[in-house]
């Protein structure tokens, strides 16, 4: 999907869309869709994944102890200093939505960048905000670069003779050194990325758009979605589909946002499988 | 009008005690081509970035003078205004690219100047025909060799037809073919009035293209340095024809694509071996697979202790060790002396080889300064001493005398052939013709997937060479 402007409608509305929502099916369902679309890119790093659901864990696990409220309890507990260990089961449903949420952020974010064209995507920001293309080109260049920076770096112990760690806490001690060459590197890139742009002269004048080619089939399906779930985002937003968490959690599973739900993730599905057969 | 007018200019980088230049007067007319010459970290490449407008803009610092640049006052004009009429080849192909894809990357200045949108394709394609890559457009720039990489950033810089050209060491990486283009383009160009300054160490390349050299040294203008003169190549006497290293049907990939095919050749001990061929012909993947950090399709390397294939880069060493193409990369450490001595302390091998090393190579004045902070010809040193601090049995050098000076590079092939007398094999993957005719005693020719063996280089050519 060359075209920027699908998948940013789509990963867009699948973040507006988890924000909006109270009901959790519907903040499943992005999280879903989110996840389907990153498997479709054809560069992805299982990375990105494993931070989505770290982070999605870390507030699932805390909101118990820092929220005192819900009237089903699973765990009773007194409370100690700031922590509630009194754990009710609407505080682990707030958690894990709010996990979720977190996790759509990144999975989408993910997803846009692997599936945007970074060069049409600059060029994009390039004519509506000229000033945030240095930060669109490092910022669509930043996974890749990282990746291969990284990639240098540990070569460079290797051929020096250090073998890789064996062991999860080896490993991850051997990472932590390359740590500050890696960051050196990323900011020697955003320097090197924006003087070679100011030396081709962007800034100084007019910037001419390329003609593009027409958007593709699953391109154009992805913005159609897109917009359509920005306008879902809006109705959610302004009470549609209510749903309580507190005091007591309403029903899991009521048949609109459960046809809405299963909609978001059928269509991201449907774009998902596109995208793989025209690759 | 002078294209070029510099008169007492100075700068220095910020938090630096000593000037980096000073006191530099500079005139060059419409239709010259200057040639600056001079010592790593000479201060060659910050005066092209001041010329271009880059520097104090991107780097701080102080600058003062009187300098101007196709009619702008470079006190007073930005970077991007600067660039409408200048272009500008930084000395790392790798750090130039805006855009991932070659024929955007190309297409982006003139889009910056505003060229009409039905104009821009069909002069970006001129361009890259015009420096051999028109067989790259749609490919990603990440997947290029550096010499490829070069010669699209050099059709970056020609496709906007500026009135004054800045290249800092253009042809660095390119092959002798696309060399040879270039230099006849520049002169073309020059011809039709465009103002030249390059930087370029490789003297032989450019000698019949200058107008005048200059020396940059001590960030001084004056008289240009004497050119390299190679030692005599090592009489290895009782040479030992042990092999060192054995490659057998070795058959490679890069991104499951056909590389080389069927590589099968025998590297003797105290072997000098030039590794020539065209950019992107897989001189580097060949180096990297020797050195365990690509995995062959087929075939096996080997010492005459063992089979390498399976072990990984690290269980290689100190057998065999390679130096990379664009070390500053895979510079690790704080200082130049750590970086040198890493890999020693690492395995437990004495500190001797290491302290060699550095005197051999002239790095004592550079050893408390980090790496990242150093020329590129200077880090090409600190990595090429960190590999000799092993003491290798082959040595694998890509590209080794990129960014190097000529006194440096008479140095480093002084330093092979006091090796090779000890025993070191080494393989070097080079485009500096006059560098292979100093050191190497036999050429491996890559052309179209497939490594000859060539026959030795005869003596009387390599005494030519001096």
């Amino acid at each position: 999907m060359s075209d920027p402007r699908g998948p940013l409608a789509l990963c867009a509305g699948l973040i507006a869309v988890s924000l909006a929502a109270e009901q959790p099916v519907l903040v499943a369902a992005a999280l879903a869709g989110a996840v389907l679309l990153y498997l479709a890119a054809p560069v992805r790093h299982g990375l990105m994944l494993r931070l989505a659901a770290a982070s999605g864990l870390v507030l699932l696990l805390l909101n118990p102890f820092l929220a005192a409220e819900g009237d089903r309890v699973l765990v009773a507990g007194p409370g100690f200093l700031l922590l509630d260990l009194e754990v009710t089961a609407e505080e682990v449903l707030y958690g894990a939505v709010s996990g979720m949420r977190l996790a759509t952020a990144i999975v989408a974010t993910a997803a846009f960048l692997a599936l945007a064209d970074p060069d049409r995507l600059q060029e994009l920001v390039s004519r509506v905000a000229p000033r945030s293309a240095l930060t669109v080109a490092l910022a669509a260049r930043l996974m890749p670069a990282l990746r291969a920076d990284a990639s240098a770096l540990h070569e460079a112990l290797l051929v020096r003779g250090a073998a890789t760690a064996a062991g999860r806490r080896s490993r991850a001690r051997q990472s932590a050194t390359l740590v500050e060459p890696l960051v050196a590197s990323a900011l020697d890139r955003g320097v090197g990325i924006a003087e070679a742009m100011a030396a081709r002269g962007y800034g100084g004048g007019p910037f001419t758009p390329l003609p593009e080619p027409a958007a593709t089939r699953p391109g154009r399906a992805a913005l159609v979605v897109g917009l359509a779930l920005v306008a879902g985002a809006a109705a959610l937003a302004v009470g549609a589909l209510p749903y309580a968490v507190y005091p007591q959690a309403d029903p899991l599973l009521r048949w609109p946002a459960l046809v809405a739900a299963v909609g978001i993730v059928a269509a991201c599905a449907a774009i998902a499988h596109a995208l793989r057969g025209a690759r | 009008m002078s294209a070029i007018a510099l008169a007492g200019v100075g700068y220095r980088y910020p938090g630096a005690g000593a000037a980096t230049l000073s006191g530099i007067d500079l005139v060059v007319d419409p239709g010259r081509i200057v040639v600056l010459e001079g010592p790593s970290g000479g201060g060659k490449t910050t005066l092209l970035r001041i010329l271009a407008g880059l520097a104090p803009a991107f780097h701080g610092g102080e600058a003062w003078g009187a300098a101007s640049v196709a009619g702008l006052d470079l006190r007073t004009a930005t970077p991007s205004a600067i660039a409408q009429r200048v272009g500008f080849l930084f000395q790392e192909p790798e750090a130039q690219g805006v855009m991932t894809e070659v024929l955007r990357d190309v297409a982006f200045g003139l889009q910056c100047r505003g060229w009409e949108a039905g104009r821009i394709g069909p002069a970006a394609r001129t361009a890259l025909a015009a420096v051999g890559c028109a067989h790259l457009v749609g490919r990603r720039l990440d997947a290029l060799s550096s010499g490829e990489r070069q010669r699209v950033a050099l059709a970056a810089v020609l496709a906007p037809e500026p009135d004054v050209l800045l290249l800092d060491e253009p042809t660095a990486q390119l092959d002798d073919d696309a060399a040879c283009e270039l230099v006849g383009q520049l002169r073309r160009l020059a011809d039709r009035g465009l103002a030249i300054v390059l930087s370029e160490h490789r003297r032989d390349r450019i000698e019949h293209l200058a107008d005048e050299v200059l020396g940059v040294t001590g960030g001084r203008i004056g008289a240009p340095p004497a050119p390299a003169v190679y030692p005599a190549a090592p009489t290895i006497r009782g040479h030992d024809p042990a092999p060192a290293l054995i490659l057998d049907g070795l058959d490679l990939a890069r991104q499951g694509a056909p590389v080389l095919d069927r590589v099968t050749a025998t590297l003797a001990a105290g072997a000098s071996v030039a590794l020539v061929g065209p950019n992107g012909s897989g001189k580097s993947t060949l180096l990297r697979a020797i050195a365990g950090l690509e995995a062959p399709v087929g075939g096996t390397v080997a010492t005459p202790r063992r089979d390498l294939t399976a072990l990984t880069a690290d269980r290689r060493v100190p057998e065999v060790r390679l130096v990379p193409q664009d070390p500053g990369r895979t510079l690790l450490e704080a200082t130049a002396e750590a970086e040198i001595r890493a890999g020693a302390a690492l395995l437990g091998r004495p500190e001797e080889p290491g302290s060699r090393a550095i005197a051999d190579l002239g790095l004592e004045p550079l050893l408390g300064r980090h790496p990242r902070d150093l020329a590129v010809g200077e880090r090409e040193r600190v990595a090429i001493a960190a590999a000799l601090a092993l003491e290798p049995a082959v040595l694998l050098l890509d590209e080794p005398t990129r960014g190097m000076d000529a006194a440096h590079r008479t140095t480093l092939a002084r330093i092979i052939g006091e090796r090779r007398v000890r025993g070191l094999a080494t393989i070097t993957a080079t485009h500096d013709r006059a560098f292979v005719r100093a050191t190497a005693d036999a050429l491996w020719a890559i052309g179209g997937r497939r490594l000859v063996v060539g026959d030795p280089i005869p003596a009387a050519i390599r005494e030519a060479a001096r």
